[in-house]
């Protein structure tokens, strides 16, 4: 198995941290989330991420508020519930403790 | 003609060719199925309708209000594989198809989510063909060298300068060159019209093998057309040659420069002299274009800041034409031998009135650009009229 294949797992397990992370800097909705990821190696797309933000709100990670919009239909505008920001701080944290780790290990 | 069915996207009609609907259809279908397990299947079915309704309604206008079976193909490649939110490791595992399709799609930055990133032109680009438009937004008098940026990717001040600097070599050309540009290229209207003339990024292959092709198709044309041009220039060769001979007699009048005339003159008591001074003016040439360029001043004369330096820069190249154009006229009489100071002093009034009815058509345009601009659309949209109805009534001439 090329390194590269196992990217895909990683990238996979990550997205949900990623996405409390970019609801946590603005407030969003989906499009505005789809646009942060594209620039990134998280590039995703809405069949993706309607499901994902489906279950997070499911677990009480996020909520939503509908929201007028210039053009088109309402939106719905995500932010962090307050689990959902503890959850955030306790992954940043974790994530740190990995890359701490990782780096150690190598020296 | 083909089969247009109306469905509801969301709570919203939408009038899809029929083949298209078949695959949203099927698209839908399959997220349902996926979505069996979720609780909250209803709200993202109804959130997905809506996200390819935004999609979808890129591609419909005043003008057209069916959404073609490509443009649901690219709405739903955009959309992507509808997954199942399910926690924890097992659902990674189990969606095993999904991440290799992502890291697929994230290796070529071509590819769909990358079109995702621009829900404006981005998709478009990678699928419509590119047409030649002229672009209002950002253009200066007709939206020409906009276009032809846009159409070559290019930055619209290096295909300025280069008509510019074509104009002037070409003695003109260049300008009439715009004009009917002016009037045969559409001006880009509708955002798919704007997509097109940007159509998709600029490749290397297409740069070489697009003119290469036309090329290949005029040459023949071309050729043509040379071996006329040498016929004349023999002609006229020979009737001097005549002439100088006396065959025509002894009082015969030469005949007068052909405008912008250019031939080559044999050495003669002027040929020297006017050879140095040629080559001087064109170093000359050289160092005001570099001058102007960056906006030096001259004599003391700050001109850089009342008028912008493309000014300056078609300003030295139009005294330079003019300057050149009188050693040519010199060179010309003395070659064919009657030349006195009196043919000089009319060439230099002509000349004079020449650049006077330059500067100031040059200093009415800087100070009356609204107007200019104004007046340049009428005239064109009147030119176009006429234009249309030449054509309509009399399809032969055209």
């Amino acid at each position: 198995m090329a390194a590269n294949e196992k990217f895909g797992p990683m990238r996979k397990g990550l997205l949900e941290f990623l996405i409390l992370k970019v609801i946590d800097a603005d407030r969003v909705y989906v499009a505005d989330i789809l646009r942060k990821l594209a620039e990134t190696e998280f590039a995703t797309q809405e069949g993706t991420l309607y499901p994902l933000l489906s279950r997070m709100r499911r677990e009480g990670l996020v909520d939503y508020d509908w929201k007028e919009s210039e053009a088109g239909p309402p939106r719905k505008y995500y932010a962090l519930t307050v689990s959902g920001q503890a959850q955030l701080a306790e992954l940043v944290a974790y994530w740190r403790l990995i890359n701490k780790t990782i780096e150690d290990l190598g020296a | 003609m083909r089969a247009v069915n109306t469905i509801s996207l969301n709570g919203n009609a939408w009038q899809i060719e029929a083949e298209g609907c078949e695959a949203l259809a099927a698209y839908l279908k399959g997220a349902e199925t996926r979505l069996t397990a979720d609780p909250d299947r209803e709200e993202i079915l109804a959130d997905l309708e809506q996200a390819i309704a935004d999609k979808l309604a890129r591609h419909v206008n005043a003008h057209k209000n069916v959404v073609s079976a490509a443009e649901v193909a690219l709405a739903l490649q955009e959309m992507g594989p509808v997954e199942a939110g399910t926690a924890g490791p097992d659902a990674a595992n189990s969606a095993g198809a999904a991440p290799g399709a992502q890291s697929q799609s994230t290796a070529s930055p071509g590819g769909a989510p990358g079109a995702a990133a621009m829900p404006g032109a981005g998709a478009e680009r990678a699928a419509e063909p590119r047409h030649l438009f002229r672009i209002r937004e950002g253009g200066m008098l007709g939206g020409v060298c906009n276009g032809i940026a846009a159409y070559f990717g290019v930055d619209v001040t290096l295909v300025r300068v280069v008509f510019v600097v074509f104009s002037v070599l070409t003695g003109g050309i260049g300008v009439a060159v715009y004009l009917a540009m002016m009037i045969v290229v559409p001006l880009a209207v509708t955002a798919e019209q704007m997509a097109q003339a940007h159509g998709k990024p600029f490749n290397a292959e297409e740069l070489i093998g697009r003119p290469r092709a036309a090329f290949a198709a005029a040459a023949p044309h071309w050729r043509q057309q040379w071996r006329d041009q040498r016929r004349m220039w023999r002609e006229q060769r020979r009737q001097w040659r005549r002439q100088r001979r006396g065959w025509n007699g002894p009082a015969a009048v030469p005949p007068p420069p052909p405008y912008g005339w250019h031939g080559y003159a044999p050495p003669d008591a002027f040929g020297p002299i006017s050879g140095l001074l040629h080559i001087l003016m064109v170093f000359a040439f050289i160092a005001a274009l570099v001058g102007a360029a960056r906006g030096q001043p001259l004599l003391g004369w700050d001109w850089a800041a009342l008028v912008p330096h493309w000014v300056g820069i078609v300003a030295v190249c139009v005294i330079y034409g003019t300057l050149v154009k009188q050693i040519h006229i010199a060179r010309y009489y003395g070659h064919v031998g009657t030349y006195h100071p009196g043919h000089a002093l009319v060439a230099l009034m002509g000349t004079v009135v020449w650049l006077l009815i330059l500067v100031s058509v040059g200093w009415y345009v800087v100070h009356h650009w609204p107007q200019v601009q104004d007046f340049l659309q009428r005239a064109l949209q009147a030119i176009q009229a006429a234009f249309d109805d030449g054509s309509a009534h009399n399809p032969v001439a055209t």
